[in-house]
This record gives structure tokens, sequence and C-alpha cells, in this order.
């Protein structure tokens, strides 16, 4: 009791140590958890909706029917299958917006989700629509919408608005990095509203489709169905797993790219804190060095002793890791993820708490009583007697005795004494040093990823897109239609392609061949990023995936184009680089000496047709569109960025003001000695400054290399294999972190310069004896 | 008039009735040159005192005058000036620093005043020049009080305030300190020791006597003893 009275007294006596292993743990778990139970949140929210709505695990692409569908459903391992008829149709009344309008008829498969309106009946007449795109173009429930394909000319009421498991993460096209949601979303309604005049136009009943969906019992027996469909469905030209779609395959690589940096910037701010507790812990507990010899000569048990120790870390350090939990999962995390469910339309959305946070939570705990254990079992080893003596400090005159040579000696005092007051303490200065260089490599990781995103998009915008309008063409553009589009806007065309390469050590790679007649509308650049001008006596593939597939210039590869027999062998001649496709690139020339007709689907011009309706384009893109997408999702990135940045100033800011207080309560006797001696307290205050101040600088040259080999191995290594983006971190950024570090480091020195004024000489010098 | 006089000198804490005199108006003085002793038991006042001569503390009432100074008034700034020029301290735990060499600790004090001294004259004047290059852990107790004494000598201080200069050494090593102590006021160096040992008080020229704050006693000793002639 008397104890416990005891600690009760000594942290209120300690205060700022004790503070700061409390919000050291704090941060460190809240950092590590809200990171994490955003990410991990990410995955079981997408996972509830999929379960719930029963996402497809196979599609059948082609032109399908009502034999298909039931030769498919047929097969073994299919529970169900549903066939699906899609197009691109304008809206009309809003200038330029599209819908993917996907007619259904029982939805058993990848069921829609209402948000608001009433459930989808395959006896109804209207529109079940994008329940993002509803918001911002301000459609509601109740609605009249004009929708027109082609021959489809249909007015119906908005009975939903909902969303749909596949299309999670929906683009209008490939050339949208991230979606907008503005103008363009996706509709659903009965197969009993296409219109006469529309079968008639297409030839087709309302028993074709362009997709079926599957429905699988186990997603083990997926691979094995794929093939069987392809081979055995006659109609099905192409069969996709649903990972490889580019909604769940583009949700998938964002988990996994998050996967990725957030690992690194959790583990980071954990360490950081850990190492800082540990140090704070075992200097308070060696500061009560006369205290455990009283108690000992008291008659204490060892344990008894032992476990006071334990019990000063153990409740801060419990209290601070329920406080990080709670924050870092109602807080940091629900903050994050928030922002991310922007993009991504997952219902009912809501983080979850990675099992590896309580993990980190019971370290936090061990650790902070270990170091309190560790230090309290070597100071009960020696005898009561010894513990009350005044303890000599301790100087390891070897590791000082360089510092007395010749060169030494034209140092002043100050520099002598500082050096060898940091070699005499090398844990505290190391965590200092440790501590600081690692805050200075969030700053610029945070930074510096904000930096590459951008060069990232100057790389896009200005070295690889030459064009201001890029027109998505219809796959059933005639070629009259194409003839007019050359004759009236551009012959600068490109065409892309779903392969297979058969690799001879990993079966077939799934990827896309870019056929290339932009004309310089599309710049292919070399492997440094410059500009590369095609040959046309075989193909390229890039860099990262020569890497990752083991390839190399003068390879011969072997494709297919998925949906056809035939198979090309190619010679591959050089190696170009593109950040977010990982790919087989060739001219026209040489893909039409191979024998395969060239059906352009894109078309390049800097000729203003924004709004046009041109016959045989299915979408008009701006280059702006895709610059506002990109800058949107900077916008979010900068909000993380942020809160990432403020988190490590934090960090730096107690580890900076916990380790100077360490140190100036270790020195203070020393400090007071020179005030009797005469120094001035400016004098003394420059000599304690100066080591702080040593301290960052070292740790800022260490955190500034350091910060940009954690953003390469983010973007090089760690973020998907999709991606070949490269650290490109601007001289700003690192001046900001520098100086942002040093200011900070400034701040607590100088806040912390004001003990010295207070300085007692006659109490310092009294308690040192 | 005397090198050191106090006149109503005061140092009282708290206030009302709950003020505490440590040291109660209390007049003094001293000769340049001359060993002091100040005894008394604990409380008595004579850490205060000696914490009021080296201006580490300031009184509460009345004046302090070293010299042509009157250090009483002067502020904090001026204290620390006139600690850096005028004043020499030894400490009875030597509080000296752990990081730097012998020869450091006693050239530290160039960083505060202008000497004439020599460091390395200086350490063999106390018998240390063959250790001028170690690191205080590597002497004994009495070689550090030894530094201390060398470092306060260093700035030919005009006083020289012991605070139980011997009370962490033997009896020989004492000795040998007092004897160093001693040697200093034939430069002229006021040196005022205090202790709880009465054996010092035989060898001093003026023996001060404290008791709950006041001056029980103010006396010069008629025959001072050779050091050589106490042990303890």
């Amino acid at each position: 009791m008397v104890l416990h009275k005891k600690m009760v007294r000594d942290i209120r006596r300690n205060i700022p140590q004790f503070i700061t292993i409390f919000l050291m743990i704090l941060i460190g778990v809240m950092a590590y958890t809200g990171i994490e139970s955003y990410m991990l949140g990410m995955r079981a929210s997408a996972d509830r909706f999929y379960e719930k709505c029963n996402l497809q695990d196979l599609d059948a692409y082609g032109e399908l029917d009502r034999d298909d569908l039931e030769q498919i459903r047929g097969m073994d391992h299919v529970l169900n299958a549903e066939g699906k008829y899609t197009v691109l149709a304008n809206i009309e009344d809003f200038d330029g917006h599209k819908a993917e309008l996907n007619f259904i008829s029982t939805n058993d498969i990848c069921r829609i989700h209402i948000v608001e309106g009433e459930p989808y009946g395959e006896d109804k007449t209207g529109f079940w629509l994008d329940s993002f795109y509803a918001e911002n173009a301000g459609i509601a429930v109740g609605d009249t919408l004009h929708i027109t394909y082609q021959a489809l000319d249909i007015t119906a009421p908005v009975l939903g608005l909902c969303n749909v498991p596949d299309h999670v993460y929906d683009t209008k096209d490939e050339t949208e990095i991230f979606p907008s949601h503005t103008d363009y979303g996706f509709l659903y309604l009965p197969s009993s509203m296409m219109t006469d005049a529309f079968l008639s136009e297409e030839g087709i009943t309302r028993d074709t489709y362009t997709s079926i969906m599957v429905d699988l019992d186990s997603t083990e027996n997926a691979d094995a169905l794929r093939s069987a469909i392809r081979d055995e469905v006659a109609n099905a030209q192409m069969v996709m797993d649903i990972h490889d779609e580019p909604s769940e395959g583009g949700y998938q690589r964002e988990i996994e790219e998050g996967d990725s940096y957030v690992g690194i910037f959790s583990g980071l701010f954990i360490f950081i804190a850990l190492l800082s507790v540990i140090t704070t812990m075992t200097r308070v507990v060696h500061r009560e060095r006369m205290q455990i010899g009283t108690m000992k000569a008291l008659g204490y048990s060892t344990r008894a002793i032992t476990w006071h120790y334990i019990s000063y870390g153990l409740i801060l350090s419990i209290l601070g890791g329920i406080c990080g939990l709670l924050l870092g999962y109602f807080g940091l995390g629900h903050f994050f993820l928030g922002m991310e469910m922007e993009y991504y339309e997952v219902p009912g959305w809501s983080n979850a708490i990675n099992p590896s946070s309580y993990f980190i939570f019971v370290l936090c705990i061990v650790l902070t009583c270990v170091a309190s254990y560790l230090t309290s079992r070597n100071l009960l080893r020696q005898p009561a007697a010894e513990l009350l003596r005044v303890e000599r400090p301790k100087v390891q005159q070897k590791s000082l005795r360089f510092t007395t040579g010749e060169r030494f000696r034209s140092y002043s005092f100050a520099t002598r004494w500082n050096l060898r007051d940091i070699l005499r303490n090398k844990a505290r200065t190391i965590t200092t040093l440790v501590g600081i260089a690692g805050c200075m490599i969030l700053m610029v990781a945070g930074l510096g990823m904000r930096d590459s995103i951008h060069n990232y998009l100057k790389l896009e915008l200005n070295d690889i897109n030459h064009y201001e309008y890029r027109m998505n063409l219809s796959p059933s553009i005639t070629v009259q239609e194409l003839m007019n589009l050359f004759e009236n806007y551009t012959d600068h065309t490109s065409m892309s392609l779903n392969i297979e390469v058969d690799d001879p050590d990993e079966g077939a790679i799934v990827t896309n061949a870019y056929v290339d007649d932009s004309k310089g509308s599309i710049q292919i650049l070399n492997t440094r990023n410059k500009p590369m001008k095609l040959s046309s006596y075989g193909v390229y593939v890039t860099r990262k995936f020569a890497k990752l597939h083991g390839y190399q210039v003068g390879d011969t590869i072997t494709w297919r184009i998925n949906g056809l027999d035939d198979v090309f062998q190619s010679e591959i001649i050089g190696l170009n680089r593109d950040p977010q496709n990982q790919n087989m690139t060739m001219t026209r020339y040489y893909y039409q000496r191979l024998g395969i007709p060239y059906y352009p689907d894109s078309a390049y011009t800097d000729e203003d047709i924004q709004g046009q309706s041109i016959p045989g384009v299915s979408t008009i893109q701006s280059i702006d569109s895709v610059s506002d997408g990109v800058n949107d999702m900077l916008a979010t990135m900068n909000s993380m960025i942020l809160l990432i940045i403020f988190f490590a100033a934090v960090l730096a800011v107690v580890i900076l003001y916990n380790m100077g207080i360490l140190s100036f309560s270790e020195k203070d006797y020393q400090f007071a000695t020179l005030k009797v001696l005469g120094f001035a307290d400016s004098k003394i205050g420059r000599l304690f400054r100066q080591q702080n101040l040593w301290i960052t600088v070292v740790a800022i040259i260490i955190g500034l290399p350091l910060g940009y080999f954690v953003t390469d191995f983010i973007f090089q290594e760690a973020i998907g294999d999709v991606y070949d983006f490269a650290a490109h971190i601007t001289l700003p950024s690192y001046l900001i972190a520098a100086a942002g570090t040093f200011l900070v480091s400034y701040l607590v020195t100088i806040f912390l310069n004001r003990k010295i004024r207070d300085i007692d000489m006659v109490q310092s010098l009294k308690s040192n004896e | 008039m005397s090198f050191v006089e106090l006149q109503q000198v005061s140092r009282a804490y708290g206030n009302g009735e709950k003020t505490f005199y440590a040291l109660d108006h209390i007049d003094l003085t001293m000769e340049k040159g001359e060993f002091v002793v100040v005894l008394g038991p604990s409380g008595a006042g004579k850490s205060t005192l000696l914490n009021l001569l080296g201006g580490m503390d300031s009184p509460t009432g009345g004046s302090i005058r070293i010299g042509d100074q009157d250090i009483a008034a002067m502020s904090g700034k001026q204290l620390t000036k006139f600690r850096a020029s005028n004043v020499g301290f030894v400490f009875q735990f030597y509080n000296i620093m752990p990081t730097l060499t012998v020869e450091e600790n006693v050239g530290i004090i160039r960083d505060v005043t202008e000497t004439d001294y020599d460091v390395m004259d200086v350490l063999a004047s106390v018998g240390l020049q063959e250790h001028a290059a170690k690191f205080p852990s590597e002497l004994s107790g009495g070689e550090q009080q030894r530094v201390s004494i060398a470092r306060a000598i260093m700035k030919k201080p005009d006083v020289l305030l012991c605070d139980e200069p011997t009370g962490a050494l033997d009896s020989n090593t004492g000795v040998g300190v007092l004897q160093l102590l001693r040697d200093q006021t034939k430069n002229g160096t006021t040196v005022i020791v205090v202790t709880h040992n009465t054996l010092i008080a035989e060898i001093a020229d003026r023996v001060i006597r404290l008791k709950n704050g006041k001056v029980r006693s103010n006396e010069l000793n008629p025959a001072p003893k050779a050091i050589s002639e106490v042990s303890w």
C-alpha cells in the first residue's frame, strides 16, 4: 500500500517522462492500429459485400445465348450462371454523360444492393442507377432518365440507387486512373425493357448476352472452369477470373499497394515509439537507484521491489495502449478508410481491427515492463550498501581517450564536453538519433510519395500522352465511320488487346498488348523515361514485365490473343517503361505483318471535340479530365500525408523533449557546477543546445537518403506488379522535411533551455551529494 | 576596513509566522589572506553562509561586502561575473566534470575569466602534473579533490570557499588537502572552510561558530597549529 502511494507520487514527480511513455505508446499503437484497421477494413468490407451479394467467380465474354448459358450451368462445380447484355449508352439531358447499361433478368448472382428506392424486380420498368454517379449528377429516386443507344431509346423512372459488387472500382475506361463518378455511371434494368427496334437493329433476342456471370462452388475450381468454358463453350471468346476484372482487380491492387506502404509507415511509428519508451523506462528506473537501495535495506524483497518498478510502466503502457487502440480504430482508421471509400462503391464499409494490433499492444506492455524489470534487476544485484552510496559517474576512458589527442586540443570546451557526453551516453544518443531520423524518414517518405505521384502525373500528361482528346471507338464501328473519322478528325489511332503469354516456366501470363499507330500522340518511353522510336521488326516489353517474368532483349516471346487460337512468336527487340501498365508493345506495321487485322479502339486528336457526337465513337475523354481525376486523388493523399507528417512531428517533439529532459536531469549537477564556476546561463544554454542540434543535424543527414530509399522501396518493390513508379522527391520536399525537423528540434531545445535559468545551484549541488 | 564584511545579514525562508531564518541578522568580518574555519552543528547556517559569500544565493536582508564589492546588491548577471572572477569553490564531493580530463577540468576556468596562471603550473602546485591527461574516474578521492582545488586556484580567487573539503577523505589525504588550502593564503586569498570537524579549527587563523543561524563566536586563533600536527 505504501509502495502504491510511492508509485503514484513518483509518477507525479516524473510527470514529463511518464507522459512521454503514455504518449509514445498511444501514438505508436494508434498509428499502427489506425493504418492497419483501415487496410483490413477495406478488404473485409468488400468481402462482406461480395458475400452478401454473391459476387460471381468468372465472367465469360462473347456473343452468347441461352444455349451457352445452359451449357455453363450444366458444368461441374458451377452453382449458377446468369447472362447480361451490356452496352455503353448516352444519358440524354446530361451533356456527354455515359452509362454502362446492363440488361439482366433474374438477379441471383452479383445482386444489386439497394442504397435507396425499391428492390430490383425483373417485372418492373425502370432503372437502378449507380448511387455515386447519381449523387454527383444530382439524380434522385423517382427522377426520369432518357437513355439512348443507337436504336435504343428508353425513358423511364429511376426506381433505385444502388451499388453492385462487380462495380466497386468503376472507371469510365482504362484511361481514367481513378473513378470520378462525375459523367459516367452504371445502370441496371430488366431485359424486358429491350425495345423491339433495338433487338431488331442489334439482331439479338432477349436471351442474347455479352457476358455470362458464373458462380462456382469453390474458387479453387476457377482456373479449371475458366479453361473448360473457353474450350467447350463455342461462343465464349474470353473467360476472366473476377480477380482479374477491372473492378475487383483494381480494388485488390489498391489494397496490395496500401498493404506495402502502410506496413512501412506503421512499423516505423511503432519502432520509434518503442525505442523511446524502453530508453525512458530504463533511465527512470535507474534514477531510482538510491531508493531501490533504501527499500532493499529496509527489508523489501527483490520481488516486491521489482514488481513495484514494473508496475510503473505497466499501468501507463496499458492505459496508453488502450487509448491507442480506441483512437486508432475509431479515429484514424475510420478517417483514412472514409477518404479511401470516396472512390470505391462498397456499402456499409467499416474498418476492422487487425489482430496484429493486439499483438503490438501486448508487445508495448511487455517491452516496457521488461525494460523496468531488467534495469531494476541489475540494480538489485548490487548490495544495498553499494546502492546507497553516491554513484560515481562512470566514464569509459578507452572510448574517450581518442578525444584527448592533439587534434582535439584546439576544439572548444563545449565541443569536447558534448562529444564526450555523446560517447558516454550512447544509448540515449542513439535513441534520440534513431527517433529523429525515423521521424525524418516518415516526413520525407510522406512528401516523397506525394512528389512521386506528381511526377507520375507529369509523366502521363507531359511525356506519354500528347493529345487533348481521346476517342474510345465503339467495338461496332463501321469501316465507313472509321474512314470518316480519319478524314474529318484524326488518323492517330491505337489498339489494345487482351493477350496471354505462354511462358515456359509460369504457364499463361494474362496481360495486354498495345498496338501503336498514334503517330506520336502516345509517346513510348525508354527505360530512362526518355522518348523512344519503335521499330517494326519485333515487340517491346516493359522493363518491369521483363524483370518479373525473366525476359530480356533478344528472347522470343510466345503469345496469343484472348479468344483466338493463333499463337505468335515474336522477338523482343527492346524494353520500354510504362508507369501503370506492364505489357507488350508493337507497331501497327509489325502487328499487321503477323497477319492480324488492325481494328483501332482509340483515336487521338488536339481538336476540341468535347460534347460532340461522332458516329462510331463511344466516349470522348479530355486529357484535362484525366488530370482532374488524379488531382482529386492527390487531394485525398495530401490529407493522409499531412496526418502522417503531423504524427511524425508529434513523435519528434515527444522524443526530443523526453530525451532532452533525461539528458538535462542527468547533467543538471554539472550545469549547476558550471554556474557556480561563473558560466553564464547563455553559455550553458549554448552548451546544451549544441548537442541536441548536432544530433538533429546527423539525424537529418541520415534521414534524407533513408527517406528516399523507403519511398523508392515502396514504389519499386512493395507496390503492385502493375506499376513501375520510381521515387522522385523534389528539393523543396527534402528542404521542408529537413527544415521542419530542425525547427522542431530547435524549438524543443529552446524550451528546455529555460530550465537552465531555473537551476538552483544550491539545491542541485545538494541533491548530487 | 575588513576584506569581508557582513552586516545584519539574514537569509529567511517562508513568511509571516512561518518564517525560518537560516541566518539571522549576523555580523561578521574576515581579513585578506586569513584561513577561516566555520564550525557548527547541522542546521546552524554554515552552508547558507557559504552560499551567500559565493554569490550562489542572495540574502533577504543586510549587506555583504567582499573587497570593494557589495554582492548583496548584485543582479544575477553581476553575481555570475563575480563568481567567475573572484570566488573559488571546493566541494565535499569535488564536482568535477567526469568527461573532461584533469587538465581540461582546470583549464575550464579560462572559458569564464582571464588568468595569468598556466594549467600545468597549477597542476604541479597540487602535485597532479603526472595525471593531467587522466579522466577523474581514474583518480582517487584525494586526487579528485586536488583537481577541484586546482580548478579553484586557477583563477587566483580573492575568496576560496570550501564546503567540507575533507569530508569524503581519509585523515592522511585530508591533511594533504588542508595543506594545499592553507598554502593559498600566502597569495592573499581568504580561505573559508565550512566543516563539522573541530580539529580543523586548530589550524585556522579565525574560527567562527554558528548555531541556529546566529554567530556564537568569531575569534582569532592566537596560535594556529601546524597542519602536520593535526590528524583524525
